[in-house]
């Protein structure tokens, strides 16, 4: 008797632990299939195409090579990347320094202002990205509203080149993800107790070691957040640098559109591609190792 | 005396919202001795935490001044003054450990690190906290980050130490434990202490002198005793403690006393200085411990007629709310001497009220209240 309930109760507990798991794997599933066809799959082909040869009309000839990467070695390829890096550096570093000042801002006023602050941070996102760009075609032409104000002051003789110049490019970069580094920075700073400021200044620090000692550790999640979510995306900006830089201001982004849609070389865009992602991945992975430091020492 | 703090009418205004302009301390003048445990108490919003802050320089006063040690602080920002605080809420530093927490002042000074290290061990011992340098403020109880709160501010050494409501978090028990605890430290470091408190038992407890205010107003400054046995104010002896009011009218004045008949009943002769017109009315304060019960039967020609409305029991006393022939309340307490004859009142019986002419204050305030204001009435 007493053997026959236990042996109904532990079937009772396997059957118990085996519907959690089936409950767990179709959570899973489709999340699974979801990475699967548009994460791993994508991966995996343009990691085989790198090694395969040119097609004559675009595509792939199923034959194994390593000349797409031989052909990273010219300088050419350096140069593009070089700038890609350095604007995509300077937009992040240039979005931080105008974007903290403003999160900071408006984490600090009254709780009724901030939403409608945070709204005219939100709103250019509801018009879409290339008409935003081409506005700033209009701002910065030769004819446009700038060079137009500027010689009705008659502070410029002739027209400045505002256009089509990594300057353009640069404008239009951080213009384009300054959003992108507010929020986080905003979600941070929103939570940060304020009260701390005085007591900071009560044990005698001063605005500035106040500010390196006590507010900058304690909003670094959202600095490195914020920079994370500018410094990939425009690194790989293709659109940007080609209405705002003309064809001078090539990026890796350019380089990689032309390669498969122009070129039609789709091993070698491929392999550029590779590239483009080993360069994100080591901001991620630095990322990720100040937070396991961080999570240790706690 | 030498003098640690002096405002010198001060006057603090807030713009509100809608720019509407907020009177927070009106032509404030007070005095903080050099040593002693001063107490700034009142309900919410009478101002006692911005009279704190102008002195710890988060605010600086509209008109007036503020002076440390007879210095005039004027705007000087709060990393320049002789003075620490330990807030309401802590403000501990939520990424440094305890020890950084209490080292980050002493740093901040561009002190020595082996001198540093000591004086944060020694701060540490004195609060009770060694063992738990290395920890996060998130990892510590209540108590124990009220204790690093109050370890960082003490290892700078400050003539004045600031509270503002430290204790208000912490549960009854330790309350109490932490009040003995910081008044018995006050008196080993002998700093001075000026403590903001809403709590006026958390008053009386610690404090050598107490300011009470309301509205923005010093009502009253003085020793515990002094503000719980002679309140100056209807408002101060109605904050602290419990009080009972009744209205007289002055006699006659006569060798350093008053005839004043109390509630239109009794005429008694109280001790006051001061001369009193004949026919004023005043208000006279009892507190309920000093008002004895006694059965109907009981002969005294000095006692008030009254009926027992409700008896709650609580412990250590009993309260006894008794109506009197006049309609007013009086609230009286007994101590639960002899438990047995506890239940001698009950209530709707009559009884007779003993009040002594010595325990009772005059106010010279002749109204109970709006809602009484007809009592004055039925006097004359």
């Amino acid at each position: 008797m007493f053997d026959r309930i236990q042996t109904h109760w532990q079937t009772h507990l396997a059957t118990a632990t085996n519907r959690r798991r089936l409950n767990l794997a179709v959570l899973v599933i489709p999340a699974t299939i979801w990475l699967f066809f548009f994460f791993v799959l994508p991966l995996l082909m343009v990691l085989l195409y790198s090694v395969l040869e040119r097609g004559i009309y675009g595509g792939v000839n199923w034959q194994f090579t390593l000349s797409n990467y031989q052909r990273l070695l010219n300088p050419i390829y350096w140069g593009v990347l070089g700038r890609s890096l350095w604007l995509a550096l300077f937009t992040t570093v240039a979005c931080l320094l105008i974007g903290y000042p403003l999160a900071f801002f408006i984490a600090s006023r009254p709780p009724q202002w901030r939403n409608t602050l945070l709204l005219l941070v939100i709103i250019p996102f509801w018009t879409n990205f290339l008409v935003r760009i081409y506005a700033w075609i209009i701002i910065l032409r030769r004819e446009g509203v700038i060079n137009v104000l500027l010689s009705s002051l008659n502070l410029i003789d002739q027209p400045l080149d505002l256009l089509f110049n990594s300057f353009a490019v640069t404008i239009g970069l951080v213009y384009g993800y300054l959003p992108f580094m507010i929020l986080p920075l905003y979600a941070t700073i929103e939570r940060f107790d304020f009260s701390l400021l005085d007591a900071s200044q009560d044990l005698g620090a001063n605005d500035l070691k106040t500010f390196v000692r006590i507010v900058l550790p304690l909003t670094l999640r959202g600095i490195v957040a914020g920079c994370l979510l500018v410094f990939i995306p425009a690194v790989g900006e293709f659109i940007t640098p080609d209405i705002l830089g003309g064809a001078k201001t090539i990026m890796m982004g350019n380089l990689v559109q032309n390669q498969f849609l122009g070129a039609r070389h789709w091993p070698f865009g491929s392999v550029l591609s590779i590239v483009m992602i080993v360069i994100v991945l080591i901001p991620i992975l630095i990322y990720f190792r100040i937070a396991d430091e961080k999570l240790k020492a706690n | 005396m030498k003098l640690a703090i002096e405002l010198v009418d001060v006057v603090k205004t807030f713009r509100g919202q809608n720019q509407r302009e907020f009177r927070a301390i009106e032509q404030l003048n007070l005095q903080i001795r050099d040593g002693e445990f001063f107490s700034l108490l009142g309900p919410s919003g009478c101002g006692k935490t911005t009279i704190l802050r102008m002195i710890a320089g988060f605010e600086s006063p509209t008109a007036g001044e503020v002076l440390i040690h007879g210095e005039a602080m004027g705007d000087r920002p709060p990393f320049h003054r002789p003075v620490n605080t330990v807030f309401q809420n802590y403000a501990l530093f939520p990424h440094l450990t305890v020890a950084q927490n209490v080292a980050f002042g002493l740093e901040m000074e561009g002190i020595a690190q082996a001198q540093i290290r000591s004086r944060v061990g020694d701060a540490l011992a004195l609060v009770k906290l060694n063992g738990l340098e290395n920890r996060r403020p998130r990892q510590l109880s209540g108590g124990q980050q009220q204790r690093v709160a109050l370890a960082r501010a003490l290892v700078k050494q400050p003539e004045v130490l600031l509270f503002d409501e430290p204790l208000g978090a912490l549960d009854l028990k330790l309350r109490k434990a932490m009040q003995l605890e910081l008044k018995a430290m006050q008196q080993q470091v002998g700093i001075t202490f000026v403590y903001v408190t809403h709590d006026q038992e958390e008053a009386l407890t610690m404090s050598d002198r107490i300011a009470v205010l309301s509205e923005g107003k010093v009502l009253q400054v003085g020793t515990p005793t002094a503000i719980y046995e002679e309140p100056t104010c209807r408002f101060v002896a109605d904050f602290i403690g419990e009080s009972n009011f009744l209205l007289g009218q002055v006699i006659e004045q006569a060798n350093g006393g008053l005839v004043v008949l109390v509630d239109g009943e009794l005429t008694l002769s109280i001790p006051y200085e001061p001369e009193l017109p004949v026919g004023k009315v005043i208000t006279l304060v009892i507190r309920p411990e000093k008002v004895t019960l006694h059965p109907q039967t009981h002969h005294d020609p000095l006692a008030l007629q009254g009926t027992i409305q409700d008896v709650v029991y609580l412990g250590t006393d009993t309260r006894f709310v008794v109506q009197l022939t006049s309609k007013s309340t009086l609230i009286i307490r007994r101590q639960n001497l002899h438990p047995g004859k506890l239940d001698r009142f009950t209530v709707g019986e009559a009884v007779k009220i003993r009040v002594t002419p010595n325990s009772m204050r005059v106010l010279e305030e002749g109204s109970l209240g709006p809602e009484t204001a007809s009592g004055v009435l039925n006097l004359s």
